[in-house]
Order: C-alpha cells, then structure tokens, then sequence
C-alpha cells in the first residue's frame, strides 16, 4: 500500500515538473524571438555592384559603415518625385547617410532631365548616387521590387533593416529618430 | 531521443508517399492560422472539394502539384463532389459517377445560379436547408479552387510570346514575372497608339494589334490573380511583420526581398521542370525549395515539425490503432465464447498494440502542435482513446478475465471510429482559441477532465458488462465480486478526476474570464457529472441504493458523459464557444435511448430472475 501511495505521489510530482517545464519552456521562447527580431533577425543586403548614370560602376560594399537609403524609383512614378528631394535633403546634411536611388526609367535621358530639375549641388553631392537599371534587374530580380517608389533602409553593418512601400516624409521627426537608432546597428 | 526517433521514421516511412514528389509535401505554408506542410494543405483542401485524399489515382500531393503548375489540365479534372440530389438538379448536372464534376462542368451552372446563391448568403444560416447550404459550400469551394489554381500565375510558363518591339530579351519560356518588366513600356506604347488612332483595332497595324492583344491578356492575367492569398508560401520577410504571404500578395504589398526573390526563382524552376516533365529536376528544384523555406521558418518552428506531420498524414496511426483496437474486441469476445489462450494474448497483444499507436499519435500531434494534445473536442476523443484501453491494462492486470481488455478495447473503438465525424473543420489539428492558448491550463485542467472522462466511460463500460453477463446469467459468484469492486473503484477515481478538474476549470476561469463559477453549460455538464457520481456512491454507502440500481446507474455514467462532452456544445451557448458543434443530436438522442433500453432492459431482467429466485 505504501508503494502504491509512493508512486502516486512520485507521479503527482513528475506531472506537476513537466507541466511548469512545459510552461517555462513557452514563455521565454517569445522573449527570445522578440529580442532576436530587434538585432539578429535582420538579413545581410547582397553585394550588388551597380552602374550609375555616367557608367561608372560601383558596390553595395563601398559604402558599409553608412546608413544607405536604397531607393527604387522612376521618372513616370508621381510620389518618387515627391520624395525623392526629401532624401537628398537628408543624405546632403547627414554624413552618414548614402542616399542610393536606382531608377528602373528604360531612357538616361529622362532621369538626366528630371534630375536637372533637382538642386545641382545635392545631385552631385559625394553622398548620393544615382543609378539606372532599364533592365531591373536589381530592382525586380534581386530585390523583388514591382511598384514604385520602394526604399530599402540598409544598416552600416550591411544589414537589411526595414522596407518602406510607398512615398514617406523622410524630413519627419519620427523618420529622423528612426534614422538615428538604426545608424547604430 | 523522441525527436530522433520520430525523424527516423519519417525518413523511413515518408518516401513511400512522397516518391512522385520529393520534398513538395514538406514545404511550408501558413493555411487557417497555422504552418504547416503542403501534405497536409493538398489533403484538407483535396477532401474538402471530393471527399477523399486522392483522385484519379493522383494523391493529395501530385493532385496539389499538378492544380497550381497545371492549371488548364485542373480546370477540366473532376474534384468537385456535388452529392445532393437537388443541388444537382438546382445546377442541371448531368449523371456522373462518384457525383464528381470538374470546375469546367459547375463553372457555368452556378454564374447561372449566382442569384439564388446571393439571396440565400443573406438569410440566417439557421434557416437554410441542406441542400441550400450544400449549394453555398459548392460556391465557396468553387472559388477556393480557383484561387489555388491561379496561386503561382506569377511564375508558371505562359503560352504567350511578347511582341518584339517591346525588347524583352528572347527567351525559350515566359513567365508573368517576366511580362512585368515590360509591362509599363508596354502600357506607353498602348497609349501612344490609341492616341494617335483612338480604339477602333480595324486601323490598327500588325504589330499594334498584337501589342494590343498581349497588353489585353496580361491585364487579364493580373486581374485573375490579384486577390489571390491562399497559397501563402512566403515567410514574413521583414523585421515588424509576421505576416505570411502569396506570392501576388507578396508582389502587390511590396514585401519582397532578396530571399524572397531567390525564393520564388526555385519555384519558377519547379514549374518549368514541372512542364517538361522533367522529375529529377522538379525533385532537385523541391529539395531546394524546402531548404530554403527552412532557413525562412519563424525560430520555433522547425523543419522536423514538418516532416513529422507529413509522417502522421502518411501513417494514420490512428486507423491503424482502431483496425487493431477491433481485432482486440473481436480476439476477446472469441476467447468469451471458447476460452483458449491463444485468442486471450491475441486480444491483450492487439490492445497494446494499438495503444502504442495511439500514443504515437499523441506524441507526433504533441511535437507538430508544441502543445498537449488536448486542445479540441476532437483531440479530447483521442486522449480520452488512449486514457480507456490504458486503464482497462490496469485493471487485467489485476483481474485476468480478459473482460476489462474487451471493455477498454470497445470504448477505444468507438471512440476513435466517432471522432472523424466530431473534428469539426477539415484541418484536425486546429489553431487553438486565445483561452486555450496555455500549456499550464491545457496540462493541468484539461488532462485532468478529459482524464476525467477517460475514467467515467471505463467504468460505465464496465458496468454495461457486468449488467450484460448479469443478465445472460453469466455471472458466477467471484466474477461477480471481481466486477463490482471494479466499477466502484473506476467510480471513485473518476469522481476524484472530475471534481479536481472542474475546480481548477474554475480557477482557471477566475484566471481568464473574472469569475469562478458562471453556471456556463459546460461548468453545468462537468458538474452534473460529480452530482451523478457523489450520489450513486453516497446512495450506495448509505444503503439507499441496491447492488444492481447502483451498476445500473454506474452505466448510465456514459450517457452523463456524453451530455456533458458534446450534448451541451450543440447549444451553442456559453463561453466554451470552441467546443460547439452540429449535427450530432440525432446521433446523440439515439444513444441515449439504446442506453437507457439496453440498461432498463438488462435490469429488469435481473430484477425478474431474482425476484423468480427469491
């Protein structure tokens, strides 16, 4: 009888470890994937090497170290004009940010046109570059972009950090601060 | 160790199934809240559509594969059951065997019937007869289908050419993807030329009109497909979102990425080697496909998971343990009938067969959900199939009769031959509702209770023989004694269960829902269980009920249990909303009455011989 009463209460026990084991080992797996989103989860941007519009070529690499702001866009697409001055804004008065605008326009001519309409001293600013890819074959084939404008935000340490879809007011304080935090990944 | 040995198995057992397809059925896809393998997506959706897992000699997986790369071929393929007669006659379907139309066949029929169907969407569901409802789901499914098929209309080879002036680099196949690139310079040009000739074609060059043309079937194509979401192969692909997506989806919400661009490449090689009949590199393409999808996976899910569930969809332990948990009854009631040995280890070497599939079962379904397996009505039966035939182990160990085998044997039986009927959507290992979504309760409250009922049905199971050899006037002094102590002890057990289970239910209540006790159906059910059992036992401590009124009772704990486990979900009232289910009354009221004339039957006989005796 006493064994009997021994193994009940010896499985009682046992029941009751696997059930907080159970309950311990959900809980700070959500905690673990949270934090890991914030830092690790993020996914190295490929080394593309791109060819701006006076033919030069030039990689993704050359800029770690930098904040890039890696802009689809094209000449025919209304809300990439809107924001493409922002983010020259931004790249021109922040020495830490590359403002990196591929445009997938088929003619130079119209980009060159278009960028005529910008400020010379920005467009020609060390800081930002313009590149041209009719083919898109950065822009659809490597980054899967098909609507326009699409910026992806890239880390100094080369990590691929947030996608914006869309015209965004990159001048904004919240975009500013956003910014700021992730100079430092 | 488990894990080992459950992967083991599945590198065994899974290429038997899977050969045709290599790693497609592993390949994840979130569907109904939860990832899982496209195995168990083709299967859901396939028996959802015709009622089996496989169709013209297709499985689940081959028919899935051939519905998204093949879609001309699915349009005209048979998958649709319509088994209502006046559904068939609403529809003026033909005769066809199995009831099986194609989508070519009902397409037609229910735009023609697209009035009825929208005046029926408005009225309340409850008003509707069965083969109203049967009409609506042919609808839905209708479209489901459709939606499936255009899933990879991205990426599938097209049988289009696109005009040269256009420059797209010549190449042996096209894809939609491809059309994209071209597809703004090509809406310019359109442009330019209605400009010039406004939309009259007749004045139209060649090379106009066929611009035209492919500009008019890729707008077609995009319109087709552009609200398709149910093939969501695509993991969440950027930090802040945990959204899985189509790949339409994925390209129309501008969630792509590089990853995502690799990825969709592998399946554009899987469609095209799909189209060339080319197996090895489909096979190839696949294995890719599923080792790149790993790498994608949230990171507490794992490939494992996967593989497990594609075993658990291949090897049915549970049609396995019901066949066996048959043969144990049948093993026993021929030992009953010419007690030689042989048909006694027979029937215990079946029940423990069995029992180790079932166990299997809930093992596998615990590694694939990461939770107990206790979470649905439907996973409730199959503790409860695995709880009975456990206990009744026990209890032949102790009394050697061969009777608590074929007791434990029986429930089990019925028990898993009900619960397909009882797994109330087509996918059987369901999301969990948010108050269910704890380990610690689903462990504690709900083992207990489903425990609970385990013990119950044993022990009404084992007064149903009692009373039936009673009756048979098969019940020799010892057998006799043997018997009454074991439901006496089965129905303290049970009661133990049952009460320690409705209140930590309670406090588990407290916990979620503000309040201890909110006289809920279920909070009813469970304790109409503990009054039933605390009065027979005090009845039979006092004195107040006799020997056989308390087996009687005792037997009539089934029909409690069930009124408590599924009778009080057809209200459909109540905070316990995730157990409701339809469609069981009759079958519910049925038993009840077979039970309560098979009892008073049983009864009254005894009551009759001992009265003669007397």
């Amino acid at each position: 009888m006493r064994i009997n009463i021994i193994i009940i209460a010896l499985c009682v026990v046992l029941g009751f470890l696997a059930t907080f084991a159970l309950d311990y080992q959900q809980r700070p797996r959500s905690a673990r994937v949270a934090e890991n989103s914030a830092t690790d989860n993020y996914k190295s941007a490929p080394d593309i090497t791109f060819t701006a519009i006076d033919g030069k070529s030039f990689k993704l690499s050359d800029y770690k170290g930098k904040l890039v702001l890696l802009n689809f866009w094209a000449t025919w697409c209304a809300p990439c004009k809107v924001e493409f001055p922002q983010m020259l804004e931004l790249a021109v008065n922040d020495k830490d940010i590359i403002f990196l605008a591929v445009s997938v326009d088929e003619n130079s001519e119209d980009i060159a046109r278009f960028l005529k309409s910008q400020k010379r001293t920005h467009v020609k600013h060390a800081d930002v570059k313009i590149a041209h890819d009719p083919e898109k074959e950065i822009a659809q084939d490597t980054f899967q972009v098909l609507k326009y404008p699409e910026t992806v935000i890239i880390s100094p340490s080369g990590k691929m950090t947030d996608k914006v879809v869309g015209a965004l007011d990159w001048l904004s304080p919240q975009m500013k601060e956003r910014l700021e935090k992730l100079k430092a990944l | 160790m488990i894990l080992r040995i459950l992967l083991l198995l599945a590198f065994i057992i899974a290429p038997l199934n899977t050969a045709l397809a290599g790693d497609f059925g592993s390949v994840p896809v979130l569907h109904d809240g939860r990832i899982k393998p496209l195995d168990s997506f083709a299967r859901i959706h396939l028996k959802m559509f015709s009622g089996r897992e496989s169709i013209e000699g297709l499985s689940a997986q081959d028919w899935l594969m051939d519905t998204l790369f093949n879609p001309p071929e699915s349009f005209e393929r048979r998958v649709f059951k319509v088994g209502d007669p006046d559904v068939r006659e609403i529809l003026k379907l033909p005769k066809q065997k199995g009831h099986l139309y194609s989508l070519a066949e009902i397409g037609p029929p229910l735009d023609a019937a697209r009035p009825i169907i929208e005046t029926l969407l408005e009225r309340d569901e409850k008003t509707l007869s069965r083969a109203q409802e049967a009409l609506i789901d042919l609808q839905v499914h209708r479209v489901i289908y459709s939606d499936i098929m255009r899933s990879l209309s991205l990426i599938v080879p097209l049988s289009i050419d696109p005009p040269q002036s256009l420059g797209l680099p010549e190449q042996d196949i096209y894809t939609a993807l491809d059309f994209q690139r071209i597809a703004k310079a090509g809406e310019d040009k359109l442009k330019s030329v209605i400009r010039k000739k406004g939309d009259t074609i007749d004045t139209y060059t060649e090379d106009e009109l066929e611009l035209a043309q492919f500009m008019m079937r890729i707008s077609v194509l995009r319109d087709a497909s552009a609200s398709n979401v149910i093939f969501r192969i695509i993991p969440p692909q950027w930090t802040g979102t945990e959204e899985w997506l189509s790949p339409v989806a994925m390209v129309n919400n501008g969630q792509g990425s590089p990853q995502s661009a690799e990825y969709l490449e592998l399946w554009k090689q899987a469609a095209i080697a799909y189209s060339m009949g080319d197996r090895a590199a489909l096979n190839a393409a696949f294995e890719k496909i599923y080792d790149s999808a790993l790498t994608m996976l949230p990171g507490h899910y794992s490939g494992a998971q996967l593989k497990a569930e594609v075993l658990y969809n291949t090897f049915h332990p549970y049609h396995i343990a019901l066949a066996l948990f048959g043969l144990a009854v049948l093993m026993c009631a021929f030992y009953a009938a010419n007690p030689i040995y042989l048909f006694y280890y027979a029937g215990v070497a079946a029940l423990v067969t069995a029992l180790g599939f079932s166990g299997l079962g809930l093992a596998l379904r615990m590694f694939i959900l990461d939770r107990p397996p206790v979470g649905t009505l439907y996973e409730s039966i199959l503790f409860v199939s695995f709880i009975v035939p456990l206990l009744s182990l026990v209890a032949e160990r102790i009394y050697k009769n061969a009777l608590s085998v074929f007791a434990g044997a029986l429930a089990a039986f019925i028990l898993i031959a009900i619960s397909g009927g009882l797994a109330i959507t087509p996918d059987d290992k369901q999301v969990l509702v948010a108050v269910l979504d704890t380990n610690f309760w689903l462990a504690t409250h709900v083992l207990i209770i489903t425990g609970g009922y385990g013990l119950c049905l044993i022990t009404s199971v084992g007064a149903h023989l009692h009373l039936g050899l009673a009756a048979l006037n098969r019940n020799p002094k010892p057998l006799h004694k043997n018997m009454t102590q074991a439901v006496y002890l089965g129905a303290l057990l049970s009661l133990l269960f049952m009460s320690v289970g409705t209140i930590l239910g309670g406090v588990w209540a407290d916990q979620s829902w503000g309040r201890f006790w909110g006289w809920d159906p279920k909070e009813n059910g469970a304790l109409l269980i503990v009054l039933w059992l605390a009065w027979i036992i005090h009845g039979k401590i006092s004195g107040h009920l006799k020997n056989w009124a308390v087996t009687s009772l005792y037997a009539l704990l089934g029909v409690v249990v069930s009124l408590s486990w599924f009778g009080v979900n057809l209200l459909s009232i109540g905070l316990h909303s995730y157990g409701f289910i339809d469609g069981i009354a009759y079958g519910l009221l049925t038993f009840i009455i077979v039970e309560t004339l098979f009892i008073g039957g049983c009864y009254a006989l005894i009551r009759k011989r001992e009265g003669a005796c007397a």
